[in-house]
């Protein structure tokens, strides 16, 4: 598969040089759309030459002797969006540039080749360009946490998931490159397996979105988003190095990509890789044993688009891999050993690096194959057509070896997924008429999931889901209205094994669920806007919450699923504001997510004894809950160099059912960041400096026997970065130095999973560096 | 172009339809004839003066079933000494299989750990593993009695893998049951 794929990209044809009057001039001035102000320190870039240069203090720049051709200019300035501007060029060419200030406003940013959100009324937040380098080589749930709302819960240093409004795993949907990443989501300590570095964006939908993206997206959508395939030139990319002082981990990722010309013209290719590798992770005090990691992931794409741009195809696959350890202190086998952990000031594991990795570890494959079309009907709009195909392996390799003198069974993995999925997607979007846009889509899925094991976990199934949807959306003005309506129907039918006669049997479980949402957005002016939107969003019960039978080891708990849970069902509402001038910006996000069924694994008044101890029982059960909170963020900038900016998360989670608190909520949570921009300084550009502080508070809100021990205390940490970027030889080079929790504080989150286990992570200085060319 | 394209990606989806059909999900597999479950602890108990003065209590659990105490009570004599062997068992197969072996095996990773309460009585362990120097394994033992009292012994199998230094700390528990003792 990935020999055939990599052929293509072997045939680049030669490089070509026509001869031509290279003597035309291209220059003008650069301003701010906005201010109208002169840009000093812009950066222009000619993708097609690499030729780059600096606007001078008045915002004026000057490119000379250039061929006739048309040209692709990249602008970019600290305080602003990228932009690109396509220019002909066949006489020397005055041409003015106005960059759009207003880093933030979704509206404005109009790049080529990027999809505007089928449902634009739910609050939605992007990460890009330098905000993606600032937190590359983390983990994708670390990486979002500068969105207010957004946690990460973990399981030690290299196990992250992202948390929305304060749910994750099956109640949150990521999609990789457009389709819905398909692993065993279920699991708290089982990461999304996609490499960060594969992303020129992450745009985060903060709400239900069903309707759009069928079930699972009860809290919101992450999207991970490559660029657009769509080269200038016939070899351009980039590479990023990224070192980290704790844990001494490295990550290295490539991109390149090309055109092709000639006979191949219209063909576009993209290769990327990405490894990673970390030892033993330290905290303030003592280094976690056996948390090293090691990652090797890559992407192959390739597309095409004929000369009229009705009609192009796509076909992208990607390889992920990683090996993770599991911190050796948190190996428990009932509740007696996981009392006496946390009475445990530090863990008893020896304090060491090293870059081995041992039993207790995680190994993961995941392989993505996408194939997309598009056609363009004239007048009618276009047609999409997206099929997927996913295969996910996860082993778990437990520390305590099972009792077998069987040299091949000691081995193997005590636990073992296989999920191979299928999705096909339609979707229509016809011509825009009469301010009216709309998108109507069918989709269908497959799913085999292959349960291995020497204890039992979950049990094989086959399920087969469908489901149509249509949203409408009307523009006029100030105003927007959207509505959208969905029908999903969902077949799981789950094998199981009679333990004593050995034979197969099976359960068939049918949910069918309609879903709809409605939303306007009024723009006052352009400083000022507002949005309401009222979605739903359904999901199927998973296959532990309907089989589970057995000890969650990490956790020292016995669960047990009940077959007879319906489908959860969410109404959310989300009120948001926004309100930009030049110097000040204030977004504003209410929520209120009412959640019907809601699953949850309810503590038993009884523990259970086995003959390996004494475990607090957890029964799966429904019950009718709501979140509300509040994500804030406010920025100030008193001088265009200096910028304040406040970020809080607020989230509250109510069972209504027992009327109490729901529990592993994120704490309340604030950010803020000081950030100081020289803007140039010598050679180097958008120079910055930014000290930022994060606080969080001790989660008080949590219903009685539920948890082992109390939430941790409160922690403030702080963090420093610095950088810059250095135009070299047509090449940007960026760089970042920054330090986290520099003054090494001793903490523990509530949502790390191996706070009963040992503190979180101590200081940690990474460089990151970034070379564009 | 367009139609070749369409050709390939068509029959893609077939292929991968088709194997999508195999269904590999249907074949539960068994479990591991290899893998031995821990359904027993079993304390062999001789009157270290009078071996025919011997008795075998056990804890037990067969899975899907609640934990067995019914042949679990210890009745030992006053101020006495015994010598006691721990097993464990696997008695989900017939003949039962023995864990004991496998846990010799990797003696330097275990330990077995008692803890009595109530009762006048002391365990001494008095077989070694090969850890240097040597620590106590506690797969066979010393109990001596004091007088006459009842209560309960503790016996946990801890697995201390690279973590074995004497003390029941480190590690996890394998097994942890409760036996019933009396001393008359």
């Amino acid at each position: 598969m990935n020999r055939l794929l990599l052929l293509p990209l072997l045939l680049l044809p030669a490089l070509s040089a026509l001869a031509q009057d290279c003597s035309l001039d291209l220059s003008g001035y650069i301003t701010d759309t906005d201010t109208k102000e002169k840009l000093s320190g812009a950066t222009v870039l000619i993708r097609e030459t690499s030729q780059f240069m600096i606007a001078q203090s008045n915002g004026f720049y000057r490119f000379e002797r250039l061929c006739p051709g048309t040209y692709t200019l990249v602008v970019a300035h600290v305080n602003c969006d990228t932009l690109r501007v396509v220019v002909k060029l066949d006489t020397t060419t005055r041409q003015d540039l106005q960059l759009p200030h207003s880093r933030k406003q979704l509206e404005t940013v109009t790049i080529t080749g990027e999809r505007k959100q089928d449902i634009a009324t739910n609050a939605i937040t992007e990460i890009k360009a330098r905000q993606l380098f600032s937190v590359s080589g983390q983990t994708l749930g670390e990486s979002l946490k500068s969105i207010p709302g957004l946690n990460s819960i973990q399981t030690g240093p290299s196990v992250s998931k992202p948390v929305i409004h304060g749910l994750h795993s099956n109640r949150l949907l990521i999609l990789n490159n457009g389709i819905r990443q398909e692993g065993q989501q279920w699991g708290t300590e089982h990461a999304p397996e996609i490499d960060p570095f594969i992303a020129s964006k992450i745009t985060v939908i903060k709400g239900a979105a069903s309707v759009r993206y069928g079930s699972d997206a009860i809290v919101g959508v992450v999207l991970v988003e490559p660029k657009a395939l769509n080269p200038e030139k016939k070899l351009q990319g980039e590479t990023n190095l990224v070192a980290g002082s704790n844990g001494r981990a490295g990550a290295v990722s490539g991109l390149a990509e090309g055109k092709l010309t000639g006979a191949l013209n219209g063909f576009n290719w993209r290769m990327q890789g990405t490894l990673k590798r970390a030892g033993n992770f330290r905290t303030a005090h003592y280094y976690l044993k056996n948390t090293g990691l090691a990652e090797d992931d890559f992407s192959l794409g390739s597309n095409y688009k004929n000369k009229k741009e009705n009609f192009g195809a796509e076909v992208y696959y990607s390889g992920f891999h990683n090996k993770v350890g599991i911190f050796e202190g948190s190996h428990v086998g009932n509740v007696a050993d996981l009392d006496a952990a946390f009475k445990r000031e530090r863990p008893l594991t020896a304090s060491f690096f090293s870059y081995d990795i041992n039993r207790t570890y995680q190994d993961i494959h995941h392989q993505l194959l996408k194939i997309a079309s598009f056609y363009k009907i004239k007048n009618a709009g276009k047609i999409e057509a997206v099929y997927a195909y996913q295969k996910n392996k996860r082993d778990e390799y437990d520390i305590d070896l099972p009792y077998s003198s069987d040299p091949e069974t000691l081995k193997l993995p005590q636990v073992s997924f296989q999920i191979k999925t299928h999705t096909l997607d339609l979707v229509y979007h016809p011509e825009v008429k009469n301010n009216f846009t709309a998108t109507y889509g069918v989709s269908g899925s497959t799913q085999g999931n292959v349960f291995k094991g020497i204890r039992y976990l979950v049990p094989n199934f086959r399920n087969y889901g469908g489901g149509a949807f249509a949203i409408e959306r009307y523009t006029k003005k100030k105003l927007s209205v959207e509505a959208g309506v969905r029908y999903d129907y969902r077949w799981l039918r789950v094998y199981k094994l009679n333990n004593n006669t050995l034979e197969t049997y099976y359960n068939t479980h049918t949910y069918q669920n309609i879903t709809g949402t409605v939303g306007n957005t009024y723009r006052f002016n352009d400083k000022f806007s507002v949005s309401a939107n009222i979605g739903s969003a359904w999901r199927a019960p998973s296959v532990n919450e309907l089989y589970i039978n057995g000890i969650h080891l990490s956790a020292a708990s016995y669960e047990k699923g009940d077959s007879s849970l319906r489908s959860e069902r969410s109404y959310n509402f989300t009120l948001s504001s926004r309100y930009e001038t030049n110097r000040f910006f204030a977004e504003i996000v209410l929520y209120d997510n009412i959640i019907n069924n809601f699953i949850y694994a309810k503590p038993a008044l009884q523990p259970i004894t086995l003959i390996n101890g004494t475990f607090p029982l957890f029964n799966y059960t429904q019950a009718d809950v709501n979140l509300r909170g509040l994500d804030l963020e406010l920025q100030y900038s008193p001088v265009s160099q200096l910028a304040v900016n406040s970020k809080v998360s607020i989230v509250r989670g109510w069972n209504k059912d027992i009327k109490d608190y729901l529990v592993f909520m994120p704490a309340d949570r604030l950010d803020n960041t000081l950030k100081y921009q020289p803007g140039n300084w010598h050679t180097l550009q958008n120079c910055y400096i930014s000290l930022q502080n994060i606080t969080v508070l001790r989660q008080t809100r949590v219903p009685p026997n539920s948890d082992y021990v109390p939430p941790p205390k409160g922690y403030s940490l702080f963090n420093v970065s610095a950088g810059f970027e250095h135009p070299v030889k047509h090449k940007i080079f960026s760089v970042e130095l920054a330090a986290y929790n520099v003054t090494n504080v001793a903490y523990r989150d509530y949502l790390n999973r191996f706070r009963y286990y040992a503190d979180d992570l101590g200081m940690n200085i990474v460089l990151r560096t970034k070379l564009t060319f | 172009m367009k139609k070749i394209t369409g050709v390939l990606v068509l029959s893609l989806v077939l292929v991968f339809v088709y194997n999508s059909c195999k269904k590999e999900e249907k074949t539960v597999s068994p479990p591991d004839p290899e893998n031995e479950f821990l359904t027993t602890v079993q304390l062999i108990i001789t009157n270290a003066s009078d071996p025919t003065d011997k008795q075998t209590v056990a804890v037990k659990q067969m899975p899907d079933e609640d934990i067995d105490y019914s042949d679990a009570t210890i009745n030992l004599k006053k101020n006495t000494v015994y010598d006691v062997s721990v097993k464990f068992l696997d008695e989900t197969t017939n003949p039962a299989g023995d864990i004991t072996k496998d846990i010799y095996d990797r003696r330097n990773y275990h330990l077995i750990c008692f803890n009595v309460s109530g009762a006048k009585l002391t365990v001494e362990r008095t077989d070694k593993d090969t850890n240097t120097p040597a620590l106590e394994i506690g797969l066979e033992d010393k109990f001596t009695t004091g007088d006459a009292s009842s209560g309960s012994l503790n016996v946990q199998l801890r697995h201390q893998p690279n973590a074995k230094n004497g003390s029941c700390e480190p590690g996890s528990s394998d097994a942890d049951v409760d036996f019933p003792v009396n001393i008359n």
